[in-house]
């Protein structure tokens, strides 16, 4: 464990040593097969699109590698559903004006903690596996979902949340702008706060970093306020990407925060993994996703192959995180 | 031996119930539950969209409709959403309580037809609705998705001048509904040689995996895509791919949905069709049900061969029932008394006073019903 934490600290410049070097491999080899498949692969209407997804799927997996990285059987199965539900929120509450804006985010950040507290409340007091406790919330979030959709049905977003989904700032998609400073605030929380430090100790031995006088219980309970926060956010991005809501809009984001974490190398056994990571991750089931849209295969094929490929991915980027 | 006996046993039952009847159909065995109030199960299969919502909508008024005229005594609805799964543990429950029919929506077929097989068996009358079942003792009442993408595919290859590349962006590949209207789509082109289909991909009738997927076609195919196909709910998501990318947008497929009309309202250069399937079949199966349980003999001239097993007959076909088009245009191929074609301000005023997530509907009455579908 500490060598690992070493490893990536410390940079050294053999190229096993440099950080990422599996998933940045396998970026460059997909860019160069893409490019082989089809000359506008590597085109910037091509490149920012898959960033904008990678964008979009970075951020909900953010609170996801944080409870990953916390241990302790930690995995956060309401990433999917809390996103739904903001979605709904801000598209009922804010409608098709700018006005209330403010006011949504407000209130489904608020709700989006308190559904991560809960869980984090449960997962650590309660003595439930994580898996089980979110698996639970989900449910109630998701009918928490059906509640609100019935009573204030979805609308058609404002210019502001309109702007986020296609919106560019100096030629580069908004999604891809908050994307970065998501990235920046993630690696620096994990790398330079006291909370990032104390977070990766507890996640590779709870018990040693109570002894060791960490406060267990707050690092923990704030990672899954954070996971719940960062969830709702990622709702609201998801909301502004496709510009309506349903029921179900949220639901493959759990898999695949899980998937871009693992993927990124975050070690499902908790206390090791980084956020630009993930961001790779990302990256990489997104250029899957776009290259095998790209070659036109059927969607039987697809699904297979992609299947096959996060394997070989996984293979090459996760191995050493058991 | 057993099975013999029971076989024969079964065939006499039959027999006594179309003495009675008249009308020997496998699916109406099941028919002949007395005088009534009737108590009708509707187990509907998933509830994770504002369409379906609807479509539970549209039962339960129908069924406060039927209570009130003293037709039905009760209509318990269950919602399943843990797949195929809850459904069956839910019609179980059904059962228990004592149904006279059931009407069902599978969430997929394979895995209900046994239950389904069981409430037969426990002399309950099997109304399938919306999604069919290969089944020949059921009564399946569908929408006609040979319409909703054939009618689409026409108007597109229309659009283009009949000729030119296209894209397609399917529902969920292995879905009832999906692979009815890519067959559709496919007899359609098969008329149309000139028309290429360039690429067909899925986007799950979800509008984010939509947009990813028409970036990607549009980095792939770029200016040369003449038309996009589109099912339900994905629209927008690839006006959106259209946007972001800045790529002019060539004519496409729409919803039927009120904010699509809106959007489309707004939007003066969009090109676009949409094809209604109404979530009302829900409430029309209901009807049916209730028709038959209520002793009315089907008009069996008006079944069609079931669209999973065509040796079966036993569907009916309920048309889609609006096809809306800026300006209406009646001269089009496809419209009748039962398909009409409409404009898009006709079609926003259907839906006044309804939400943006509202569907285009439409839901017979019980005096409909009964002359389309009864003696």
């Amino acid at each position: 464990m500490s060598a690992r934490l070493a490893n990536i600290s410390l940079g050294r410049t053999s190229l096993g040593r440099i950080p990422h070097v599996g998933s940045l491999g396998i970026i460059l080899a997909l860019l160069i097969l893409g490019q082989l498949v089809n000359p506008s692969f590597l085109s910037p209407m091509n490149l920012w699109a898959v960033l904008s997804v990678s964008a979009l799927l970075a951020v909900a997996s953010a609170g996801q590698t944080l409870v990953i990285i916390s241990g302790n059987q930690g995995i956060d199965l309401s990433v999917g559903s809390v996103m739904t539900l903001t979605a709904l929120i801000v598209s009922g509450m804010a409608g098709s004006s700018d006005a209330a804006v403010p006011m949504a985010l407000a209130v489904v950040l608020g709700l989006g903690t308190l559904i991560g507290l809960a869980n984090g409340i449960g997962a650590r007091f309660l003595g439930l596996y994580p898996l089980v406790v979110t698996l639970g919330g989900s449910f109630v979030v998701e009918g928490l979902g059906l509640v609100y959709a019935r009573s204030r049905p979805p609308q058609m977003p404002g210019p502001m949340i309109e702007n986020i989904g296609i919106g560019r700032f100096l030629g580069i998609p908004w999604l891809v702008l908050i994307g970065a400073v998501v990235t920046v605030a993630m690696t620096l929380l994990l790398r330079k706060s006291r909370y990032g430090r104390q977070l990766y100790l507890v996640g590779s031995n709870i018990r040693a970093a109570s002894a060791a006088g960490i406060p267990v219980t707050r690092v923990l309970l704030t990672t899954w306020a954070a996971s719940g926060f960062l969830a709702a956010f990622a709702g609201v991005l998801l909301y502004g990407y496709v510009a309506s809501a349903n029921l179900s809009v949220g639901a493959p984001y759990t898999m695949m925060s899980i998937a871009a974490a693992v993927i990124g190398g975050t070690a499902l056994s908790g206390g090791a993994g980084s956020f630009v990571g993930t961001v790779l991750g990302a990256v990489i089931f997104s250029l899957i996703t776009n290259l095998l849209i790209m070659l036109g295969l059927g969607p039987a094929l697809r699904y297979a192959i992609s299947g096959l490929v996060l394997i070989l991915v996984l293979f090459a980027t996760s191995r050493d995180a058991r | 031996m057993k099975l013999t006996a029971l076989l024969a046993g079964a065939g006499m039952f039959v027999c006594a119930v179309s003495a009675a009847t008249a009308q020997d159909l496998p699916f109406l065995k099941n028919a002949d539950h007395g005088k009534g109030p009737f108590k009708i199960g509707f187990s509907n299969g998933f509830i994770g969209n504002a369409w379906r919502a609807q479509h539970v909508d549209g039962v339960e008024k129908t069924a406060a409709e039927l209570k009130a005229a003293g037709v039905l005594s009760d209509v318990i609805v269950v919602n399943s959403t843990s797949g195929a799964s809850g459904q069956i543990s839910q019609i179980n429950a059904l059962l228990a309580q004592g149904i006279d029919a059931l009407v069902i929506n599978p969430v997929s077929a394979e895995p209900l037809m046994p239950i389904v097989q069981r409430a037969i068996d426990s002399g309950v009358l099997v109304v399938v609705a919306d999604n069919p079942l290969p089944m020949d003792n059921v009564l399946n009442v569908s929408l006609d998705h040979s319409q909703y993408w054939g009618i689409s595919t026409e108007w597109l290859v229309d659009a283009i001048g009949g000729k030119g590349d296209i894209v397609a962006i399917e529902g969920l590949a292995g879905n009832t509904a999906n692979d009815w209207r890519v067959r559709a789509r496919d007899e359609v082109l098969a008329r149309h040689p000139d028309v290429r289909l360039l690429a067909s991909v899925t986007g799950g009738w979800d509008q984010a995996q939509a947009r990813e997927a028409m970036s990607g076609l549009l980095a792939a195919h770029g200016d040369k895509i003449d038309g996009v196909l589109i099912q339900e709910v994905m629209n927008e998501g690839v006006i959106r791919a259209y946007r972001a990318a800045g790529v002019s947008r060539p004519p496409l497929t729409g919803d039927y949905v009120l904010s699509y009309l809106k959007l489309w309202k707004n939007d003066p250069d969009l090109r676009t069709v949409a094809v209604a399937n109404p979530p009302g079949v829900g409430s029309d199966a209901v009807r049916i049900a209730a028709e038959i349980l209520s002793g009315s003999k089907l008009d069996t001239d008006k079944l069609v061969p079931n669209p999973l097993n065509p040796s079966f007959n036993n569907t009916i076909l309920i048309p889609e029932p609006y096809v809306v088009e800026r300006e209406a245009n009646t001269s089009r191929p496809w419209c009748s008394e039962q398909v009409q074609c409409i404009s898009l301000d006709e079609a926003i005023a259907l839906l006044d006073g309804r939400s943006d997530a509202d569907s285009l509907d439409k839901t017979l009455t019980q005096d409909e019903v009964r002359t389309l579908y009864f003696r």
